[in-house]
């Protein structure tokens, strides 16, 4: 019972010591060493790259020239993806030109020892 | 020179006026940073940190709330980004020191001795700390923000984007919490 008291009151001390605690003292060079790492950013370039890259502006930008070249890819599709007669020419043209020297390799190379 | 006028200045890129943030509220950042990263070098850095990023975004500030209400904001995310940061590293060298690939031993962290406690408190204030170290980020923060600050519930409730009747909640389950742990503690301690 003792030792359970004695627990309490231990407990009670520890959870009060920071009743009168008093604020700790930040290093006098703050400002000077806050200076240099933001000369050091800039200097690097990538703080620059980095701040414009998380701009929502910039990100708002780039979303709306995706959707723009999205637009111009789906516009343009039906057009160029339609064979014409002279693509259909061209492709019987060069399939009748080279099969039969792909055949005449195909023996060539089987006829050698 | 009220802070309104300071943001106004800062904004037009005056660098006098960004001095006078720095001087004027070092104090108040390192010391919330100091409660939650308990480590001051580590809090120096955060405090460095929120400088910095209060250099670069305060065209973010719009004035909706008090500016060091914004402060303590930034303060206590940095610091707790801080100890994530901090425990992941050290949950690699474990796992590294487990498969042999750092032969060093992992060091356990050594009590904290916060500077503003007496000498006749400074044993039970490290235990304390100890214990509030384990505690849930949420806690942890309103703990440290009206307990090591000073912050009344309210203005913890500002700097939390919460409701008073939510900071209270988080300070009785810290409390009651950190009294689990205490007994315990003492309990093999005492033994």
């Amino acid at each position: 019972m003792d030792k359970k008291k004695h627990i309490e009151q231990q407990v009670d001390e520890t959870l009060s010591s920071l009743d009168s605690i008093k604020k700790a003292k930040a290093n006098p060079f703050l400002f000077t060493r806050v200076m240099a790492s933001l000369r050091q950013e800039e200097e690097t370039g990538w703080g620059r790259v980095g701040h414009l890259l998380t701009r929502p502006a910039f990100a708002i930008a780039v979303l709306f020239l995706v959707i723009l070249m999205n637009s111009i890819v789906f516009i343009q599709q039906p057009e160029s993806s339609s064979i014409t007669d002279e693509d259909q020419v061209f492709a019987t043209e060069y399939n009748s030109l080279t099969q039969p020297d792909d055949e005449g390799l195909l023996s060539y190379n089987e006829d050698q020892p | 020179m009220t802070d309104q006028e300071l943001v106004e200045r800062l904004k037009k890129g005056e660098d006098s006026a960004f001095k006078t943030i720095v001087e004027s509220y070092q104090d108040m950042v390192y010391n919330t940073a100091l409660g939650i990263v308990q480590n001051s070098e580590d809090a120096e850095d955060v405090a460095q940190e929120v400088f910095v990023q209060v250099y670069e975004s305060i065209h973010q500030f719009k004035g909706d709330s008090k500016f060091s209400t914004w402060l303590y904001r930034i303060a206590t995310s940095k610091a707790l980004d801080h100890l994530r940061r901090k425990k992941r590293k050290k949950r690699f060298a474990f796992l590294q020191s487990l498969f042999g690939a750092n032969e060093e031993e992992v060091i356990h962290t050594p009590d904290f001795h916060h500077p503003g406690v007496s000498i006749e408190n400074k044993e039970k204030a490290a235990v304390l700390f100890r214990a509030i170290n384990k505690l849930p980020d949420n806690q942890k923060t309103a703990f440290t923000l009206h307990k090591i600050e000073g912050l009344s519930y309210q203005e913890v409730a500002e700097i939390m984007d919460t409701s008073l009747s939510s900071v209270e909640s988080l300070m009785h389950r810290a409390k009651s919490n950190l009294r689990k742990m205490l007994e315990d503690y003492y309990q093999k301690n005492l033994g």
